[in-house]
């Protein structure tokens, strides 16, 4: 296996080529593979049940691997992996890990079909921005909700009234004072030990992840993000974020986002390309686990059939092929404080538990404005627990998003953006507001009627 | 509409349909309207623009049109210029990432639309300064600044940008205008700039539209 070194080395050495000219290669190399595997989305069944046309998947990314590597933007060379060297990298990588502390530890799983074990849920507000005066009661409010078991945090955007700017001085600020509170929300709620996942979100450069590889800030029971640049590339920020990583003993994650109507192709292409991602970054940045991000090229959205069907059928080939942690994120168009947000977080909810993935958690409003809240949390992680006690199938879990999406997929052309979270939630005692609770009460009994056995 | 203008139309929508330049020269030397191929190439690229919004076509499909529609046009300006008595001058914009962002496929498609749309684009690429927009539009005499951001945290250099061109004494001459992920029409209008659009298509109209109207 390549360690960091032989990585770097790979970045200076590697074969040049230009990035418009990697670009171009990628999609005709993809349109072809497409074809060859027989990969095929099917807009109806957005959970995967075709075990062959899964593995089929799997195939197709190792060949793209092979074919296109992973180009360094800063060098314009490409670092190559042998088909061994993956293999081995994802093998190697943990299949069970304690994240966080104590009584507060959870464990985090690459899943496998049906195995058992029901998926790890992540909550907060991954890529939101929020306001500094509300970053805090932000975070309670997620921090509170006991089906919860890891915490991600929202961007916080400025500090002292100042703008946090990309590879400024204040990203450093940012990025600690986010921990901090991060913190001091999880003690609040009597869960001191939770592990806060992809920590440094404040911080779009290394100095993020640098400033806060400290106890006090980011403990080793954390993680950090190392992000893979759509598509299969990377650069100098991240490959330092991977040295830091590999010098401070906290947890990785990677992010991969494969662009539905990119230089990846449709859907299907998309799909290779976030596979290939995965292996590459488990490769290239020695990470434990990888968060899958689909995004939708006119809806951005992962809560559209296409973003659903891209998760489900990478979540469905790793467990099959190669088990390894997989977090998706669960983007959704709208926000807090509508109903259709929460039909959203049901449909993603079933798609994710039942394509062996764990969750990132929700960005309401696909992450742009702060109408976010711990509601919409909570009844994503009571539909999560309710499929698995269930023992939900597949072919079930279709016929339910394909009712829930009529629900909601109106407000893809025109998103109800809801409202920000002090008009959802109390912002002193960090409860939802009467309208809010109704509303999700409302929802909730709609997807009691369509069959849905909540527990909780 | 002519066999020939057909497999024009086609080969812009499908590269592999045919060599653009090679069916306009063919068209040209057959007598045909230069103005009729004209419209052939510009059918082809509206034709993916559609699909584009569909996605029924993809980026690179879309830059591949862009370049035949592109080469095509280099064939057809000779004869173009003989029937116009002057050029009129075309939009020019500025394009880039602000600094910090390096996110460059949605500006990469911003820049696909409005060349294929006939503006003179500039693209400076992704994680470009403040001031570098500022000195490069003035160079360029742009009519507009065009910024892109999927970070929050670069946003904040849009507003330094605003104040560089109007430092300038620029304010009246070039606008700058917004879009990508982590820009709201909210912020656009927040912090002055003048225009916003959510999606490259409605970019090529917001500009269109604000040119005509002595931006």
């Amino acid at each position: 296996m390549a360690d960091i070194f032989e990585v770097l080395r790979r970045a200076e050495t590697g074969d040049y080529i230009k990035e418009d000219d990697f670009n171009m290669k990628l999609y005709k190399t993809n349109k072809r593979l497409v074809k060859k595997y027989g990969i095929k989305f099917d807009k109806e069944n957005v959970i995967l049940s075709d075990d062959t046309m899964a593995s089929n998947l799997f195939d197709a990314a190792l060949e793209l691997c092979d074919e296109m590597g992973m180009l360094c933007v800063d060098t314009s060379r490409v670092i190559r992996f042998t088909r061994q060297e993956l293999l081995q990298a994802l093998e190697q990588a943990p299949k069970e890990m304690l994240l966080g502390e104590g009584k507060d530890a959870r464990v985090m799983r690459a899943r496998r079909l049906h195995d058992g074990h029901k998926m790890c849920v992540c909550g907060g507000c991954p890529g939101t921005p929020l306001p500094e005066e509300l970053f805090l009661p932000i975070m309670m409010s997620y921090a509170k909700e006991p089906l919860i078991d890891i915490i991600i945090p929202g961007s916080l955007v400025s500090i002292e009234g100042m703008d946090v700017k990309t590879g400024g001085p204040l990203e450093i600020r940012a990025c600690r004072q986010e921990m901090l509170w991060m913190r001091e929300a999880l003690t609040r709620y009597g869960r001191p030990g939770t592990h806060i996942y992809a920590a440094g979100e404040s911080s779009a450069t290394e100095l993020g992840t640098l400033a806060i590889c400290n106890e006090k800030y980011m403990r080793t029971t954390d993680s950090h993000m190392i992000p893979v640049l759509s598509e299969l590339k990377t650069d100098n920020i991240r490959l330092s974020r991977v040295m830091t990583g590999s010098e401070y003993p906290a947890w990785t994650t990677s992010l991969m986002d494969p662009i539905i109507g990119g230089f990846a192709g449709g859907v299907e292409g998309a799909a290779i390309v976030g596979a290939a991602a995965i292996m590459l970054a488990t490769a290239a940045y020695g990470v434990q686990m990888h968060c899958l991000h689909a995004i939708h090229n006119k809806y951005v959205s992962v809560s559209t059939r296409e973003g659903m069907w891209m998760d489900s059928i990478i979540g469905r080939a790793f467990a099959l092929r190669s088990p390894i942690a997989i977090l998706a994120d669960a983007w959704t168009t709208c926000g807090a404080g509508t109903e259709e947000v929460l039909y959203e977080a049901a449909a993603l909810a079933i798609a994710q538990e039942l394509s062996a993935l764990n969750t990132d958690s929700l960005g309401s409003t696909n992450g742009v404005y702060p109408n976010c809240s711990g509601l919409e949390d909570r009844l994503f992680a009571e539909t999560v627990d309710a499929v698995f006690h269930m023992g939900m199938t597949e072919e079930q879990g279709n016929d339910l998003i394909r009712r829930i999406f009529k629900k909601y997929e109106h407000t893809l052309d025109n998103p109800n953006l809801g409202k920000p979270f002090n008009e959802v939630y109390d912002v002193k005692t960090i409860e939802p507001t009467p309208e809010w609770q109704a509303m999700y009460d409302k929802v909730k009994a709609d997807l009691t009627e369509m069959g849905i056995q909540f527990r909780f | 509409m002519n066999e020939l203008l057909e497999k024009i139309t086609a080969s812009v929508i499908d590269t592999d349909e045919g060599d653009s330049a090679e069916l306009a020269q063919e068209a040209l030397d057959q007598g045909i309207d230069v103005f009729a191929i004209v419209d052939a190439l510009t059918a082809g690229i509206n034709e993916l623009g559609r699909q584009f919004e569909n996605l029924e076509c993809f980026l690179p499909e879309l830059i591949l049109g862009g370049g035949a529609m592109e080469e095509a046009m280099k064939v057809l300006s000779p004869e173009i210029e003989k029937h116009v008595q002057k050029a009129e001058a075309p939009i020019c914009l500025v394009v880039g990432n602000l600094q910090g962002d390096i996110h460059d496929i949605g500006r990469e498609i911003l820049c696909t639309m409005l060349r294929v749309a006939g503006f003179t684009v500039h693209d400076l690429g992704n994680n470009v300064k403040a001031n570098v927009f500022v000195e490069k539009a003035i160079e360029y005499k742009a009519d507009f600044i065009g910024l892109s951001s999927l970070l929050t945290t670069s946003l904040p250099f849009a507003k330094e940008v605003l104040s560089i061109r109007d430092a300038c004494g620029k304010h009246d001459e070039i606008k700058v205008i917004m879009g990508g992920g982590a820009v709201t029409k909210e912020y656009v209008e927040q912090i002055g700039a003048d225009g916003y659009s959510g999606t490259a298509v409605e970019a090529v109209e917001l500009v269109k539209k604000m040119y005509a109207e002595g931006k």
